[in-house]
């Protein structure tokens, strides 16, 4: 059971990549601060967060009684990710402007109002549990086993060690320090980045969609 | 020293390159495209998915190539760029696009849903449904629309329908919003009736419905390869044939006998086009730039030979020379295989050899296939291996 | 002279086999033949006189094809679809031309999912996957990032327009950093966010030359704000803004391909050399260069070479008054102080050789080869279209 939820866990590499790597790499390398701690920690705080978003979506699902299929409706997965654009798309933006505007401010910081909510901790948190609204297919199918495959317990670790399948896709993100040394212009390109991405985010995929369907 | 020797290379290597190898990269352009195109594809998502299943018939055992096809692919999610992100993609393909083919309905039974119904939707009949597989969903196409109806026979909504390639393939994506149809991303296979005027496709005397794997086609690399040696040796039972009958080998002497010929009396379509004929074999043995001036040069004759030649005798020496022609030029350079394709059909109608005709079946199953008809090189070398059975 | 003579009798022999013999001796690739060879041996013979007076002939053959490949190219569309906007056929056919754009954004997705994330032919056709990538690398091999500036069909719009006005009115020289960094932020946005919806997203919302090709057809609010944004961005970047700047902004600040280019033309056969000790500060070039790679502190600092978005134009070339800038083969970067090490050849056959065997010579004719196989067809088309129209007006 562990190695089959493992085996489950390491096949949403395509998916995780897809998801995490534009949030994570350019907000990691766009921080101020690049030690190989401080950079562990925020992984682990984003990674949290996808932790706990995915508790709360098993146990809607299951309550709203949406886990009668072995495939996730693709209409609602689509949905909850314009949420999740929106979200992410938001928190990134408050965070560029707060602490890591690209050019001309002290400390990066072009809105002082914005500084405690685009904090790096908040938005790696607040990021991390907007991905987990990203639903992929060997996520539903991890949640359909956790809540149907035993009892409680035996499903929760079931899910625990799926979710441990899926770290070592981030493993690459802990040289972001390493690089960023050796290439200290990758800040300002990776705020430029974060910038655009996060008005990427929040219009074309979050609000447009969200808008005119 | 050792570096100034390195440089010294290096510098003759970017001479070369500079001088001489951009342009024979572009002479040597389609080769490589075909070997990179090989290895490539487009992303299941915007080609309508993978394939599950195809299913291919000829329509006559004559020397024709009319068929129709039907391929079943399996549902996208998550579609780009496309009006419906998620769809499930059903394709036909007429080759002379049939008149019929505006009242095709098909009859869908899932094996994810239980119960179904039995009975035709209006103006349908013929045939009747297998009993184990009472249908679920139906695709009524006529009048360039395609409406999709549940086993109660309420209309649920439109498919999105194209009509392509001149009307011979018609692409049908049923959009996936509706819950139920929603059951095809969980289905592991699938029944498919096809109705075309009433009439069952694909299933001959009895009424079974086509059964689908809903999963990724496995394509069989060594039957490719079995196909490809079936091919070589065909045309190597052609050369050892020919090898008995093979007149001069000069390439000058004969053409200046078939210009003889030819200035003797223009409408010999013969001369005309063993004329065109020895002019590409020049090509081939000449620079590059000389190459495609006589292959250009070669087809006026031999298309002047074949209009000529049209129902007369000699037409199938005509013929055979201009379609030996065009499967030897590259493709990428005078695009002549389709032509080369159709000459040798035309071929192998006209002749009673049995081993002929499947060279002739075999040769236009290898120009179909460098023409990227991959449709009409499969059902071209069903032909050819039959004749010989 | 000898060896100007011998690469132009090489560029026309090349330019009669790829343009006339391919374009069946028809009347106007008769006439583009002439003008390319007509062009190539005048940026030859002017290089002769004065190094980097044959800018000018570059800038007008990039902006012929430019033009050429527009009407060309938008003939075509509407010979096979009947419109510029891209239709639902077309899409599902996965027939939609495939540019060099869209290289950068299909890398990283096809290595995570085997498959290119872009509806195109692959090969078989003259905008092709395949084909595009081989001509690629061939490109990135020899002359690198030297595509934007010689061979770019899109670049030639803002090479035009970046010399309609004699005077500068907005000064970017300052702003070189910032502008790359924007570039090389904007090109791993596109990366990033391709790999995200495993699609081309410059080419959905971004690309201002859809005005000029094709373009998804604003049937809906999204298309239509994607289509005000990209003809926004071919008003401001490629018209607008060129002409106040006399630089190319498009190319310096928005397009993925360039910033892609300028990494990969590490590999590439060629650099732009600034040599310190005959350079004298003066910043000519900084100002004359249009991709914005010569910075004030490129030059301070005595770096020795432009910096990494160089497109090796040559304008700088044209602009320094003390001959101070040249192309050098990659692997032959290392400064030498004097030609002591170099022996002079004792025959006039050796200084042929060692003429044709300039970095700039060589540059020149692979870039000029290239360019002109690639717009042969499509302006020798351009100029049928043309012809026919004016005969039709007549």
């Amino acid at each position: 059971m562990i190695l089959e939820a493992i085996l489950l866990g390491l096949s949403t590499g395509t998916y995780c990549t897809m998801y995490c790597a534009p949030v994570l790499i350019p907000f990691l390398f766009g921080c101020e601060k690049t030690g190989h701690k401080r950079n562990a920690a925020l992984t682990g705080a984003f990674l949290g967060g996808r932790l706990a978003m995915y508790f709360i979506l098993g146990a809607a699902f299951a309550g709203m009684e949406l886990l009668v299929h072995e495939y996730m409706n693709p209409v609602l997965a689509r949905k909850l990710s314009v949420y999740a654009y929106i979200f992410c798309g938001l928190s990134l933006l408050f965070n560029s402007l707060g602490v890591k505007f690209p050019w001309g401010c002290k400390d990066g910081c072009h809105s002082p109002k914005l500084r405690r909510i685009g904090n790096d901790w908040v938005t790696a948190v607040v990021t991390g549990l907007s991905v987990g609204l990203h639903v992929c297919p060997p996520l539903w199918t991890a949640i359909l086993r956790s809540v149907f495959g035993g009892n409680g317990i035996s499903g929760f670790f079931y899910f625990l060690f799926f979710y441990v399948g899926t770290l070592p896709f981030f493993i690459p993100l802990l040289g972001i320090p390493f690089v960023a040394k050796k290439l200290p212009v990758i800040k300002r390109v990776s705020r430029v980045t974060q910038f655009c991405l996060s008005l990427y985010f929040l219009v074309c995929l979050g609000l447009l969609p969200f808008f005119f369907g | 020293m050792k570096s100034k020797m390195i440089k010294k290379i290096l510098t003759v290597n970017a001479v070369f390159a500079c001088l001489f190898g951009v342009s024979l990269f572009f002479f040597f352009d389609t080769q490589l495209d075909d070997l990179l195109g090989k290895h490539l594809r487009v992303h299941p998502s915007f080609t309508g998915g993978e394939v599950a299943e195809d299913f291919v018939e000829t329509i006559d055992d004559t020397d024709s190539l009319d068929f129709v096809r039907y391929t079943v692919f399996l549902p996208v999610i998550n579609a780009k760029w496309v009006d419906n992100s998620e769809y499930w993609q059903l394709v036909f393909d007429y080759k002379n696009g049939s008149e019929s083919l505006k009242n095709l309905v098909l009859y869908i039974d899932f094996d994810n849903i239980a119960g179904g119904s039995l009975s035709f939707l209006p103006d349908d009949a013929h045939v009747s449904f297998d009993e184990n597989h009472p249908w679920d969903y139906a695709v009524k196409v006529s009048d360039n629309e395609a409406k999709i109806y549940d086993s109660a026979k309420n209309f649920i909504c439109n498919a999105q329908f194209l009509s392509l390639e001149k009307g011979t393939q018609f692409k049908i994506r049923l959009p996936l919003k509706d819950e139920g149809l929603q059951r095809i991303l969980g289905a592991k296979k699938t029944w498919h009736y096809v109705l075309a005027d009433g009439n069952l496709q694909f299933a001959g005397e009895n009424s079974k419905p086509l059964g689908v794997e809903m999963k990724i086609q496995n394509k069989n690399a060594a039957s490719e390869k079995e196909d490809e040696a079936f091919i070589s040796q065909m045309k190597k039972m052609y050369e050892e044939a020919m090898e008995s009958d093979s007149g001069a080998d000069d390439i000058e002497e004969n053409l200046t006998f078939y210009k003889q010929k030819i200035d003797e009396n223009p409408e010999d379509f013969v001369s005309l086009a063993n004329y065109g004929s020895n002019l590409a074999k020049k090509g081939g043995e000449s620079s590059v730039i000389q190459a495609v001036m006589l292959v250009n040069e070669s087809y006026t004759y031999l298309n002047k030979a074949a209009q000529l030649s049209r129902g007369k005798d000699g037409e199938v020496e005509v013929l055979l020379n201009r379609a030996s022609v065009s499967a030897s030029v590259p493709e990428g350079v005078f695009g002549k295989s389709e032509v080369g394709a159709k000459d040798f059909v035309r071929l192998a109608s006209l002749s009673d050899d049995a081993e002929f005709k499947s060279y002739c079946w075999a040769m236009a199953s290898e120009c179909y296939k460098k023409c990227g008809k991959t449709t009409f090189a499969a059902i071209a070398l069903q032909k050819a291996k039959n004749l010989l059975k | 002279m000898v060896s100007s003579l011998i690469l132009c009798a090489l560029m026309s022999c090349l330019t009669f086999f790829f343009c006339v013999v391919m374009g069946n001796f028809a009347p106007t690739s008769i006439i583009y033949a002439v003008f390319l060879i007509f062009i190539f041996t005048r940026m030859t013979f002017a290089e002769r006189k004065r190094i980097g007076s044959g800018v000018i002939y570059r800038r007008i053959f990039q902006t012929v094809f430019a033009v050429g490949f527009c009407i060309a190219f938008i003939s075509d569309l509407y010979a096979e679809r009947g419109s510029m906007a891209i239709t639902s056929e077309a899409m599902n056919n996965s027939e939609l031309p495939f540019c060099h754009i869209a290289i950068p954004q299909v890398l990283l997705p096809f290595l995570i999912t085997k498959s290119i994330i872009f509806p195109a032919r692959i090969s078989g056709a003259y905008a092709a996957a395949a084909s595009m990538i081989c001509i690629w690398l061939a490109v990135t091999l020899t002359v690198g990032r030297g595509w934007c500036s010689w061979i770019c069909f899109y670049g030639g719009w803002e090479e035009g327009f970046s010399h309609v006005a004699k005077k500068r009115r907005l000064n970017l020289l300052p702003k070189n950093k910032e502008m790359r960094e924007i570039h090389f932020g904007f090109f791993l946005f596109i990366i990033l966010a391709s790999i995200c919806q495993l699609s081309c997203i410059y080419c959905e919302w971004f690309c201002p030359f859809k005005l000029t090709t094709e373009y998804f057809p604003m049937n809906s609010i999204p298309t239509l704000l994607a289509g005000v944004m990209f003809i926004g961005l071919f008003l401001g970047l490629v018209v607008v803004l060129p002409i106040l700047t006399k630089r190319r902004t498009q190319c310096s600040t928005l397009c993925p391909f360039g910033a892609f280019a300028s990494l990969t033309d590490r590999i590439s056969l060629f650099r732009m050399k600034i040599d310190t000790d005959k350079c004298k500060g003066c910043l000519k070039c900084a100002s004359a260069c249009p991709f914005g790679a010569i910075d004030i502190t490129t030059i301070q600092e005595k770096k020795g070479h432009p910096e990494l978005n160089c497109a090796k134009c040559g304008e700088c070339m044209n602009a320094c008054p003390e001959k101070a800038i040249s192309y050098e083969f990659r692997f032959n970067m290392k400064k030498e102080k004097c030609g002591c090490g170099r022996k002079e050849p004792k025959t006039a056959f050796g200084r042929v050789l060692r003429e044709i065997s300039e970095p700039a010579q060589l540059f020149r004719f692979a870039a000029f080869t290239f360019g002109m196989i690639m717009s042969s067809g499509f302006v020798d088309r351009s100029m049928k279209i043309v012809f026919d129209a004016i005969k039709g007006a007549f």
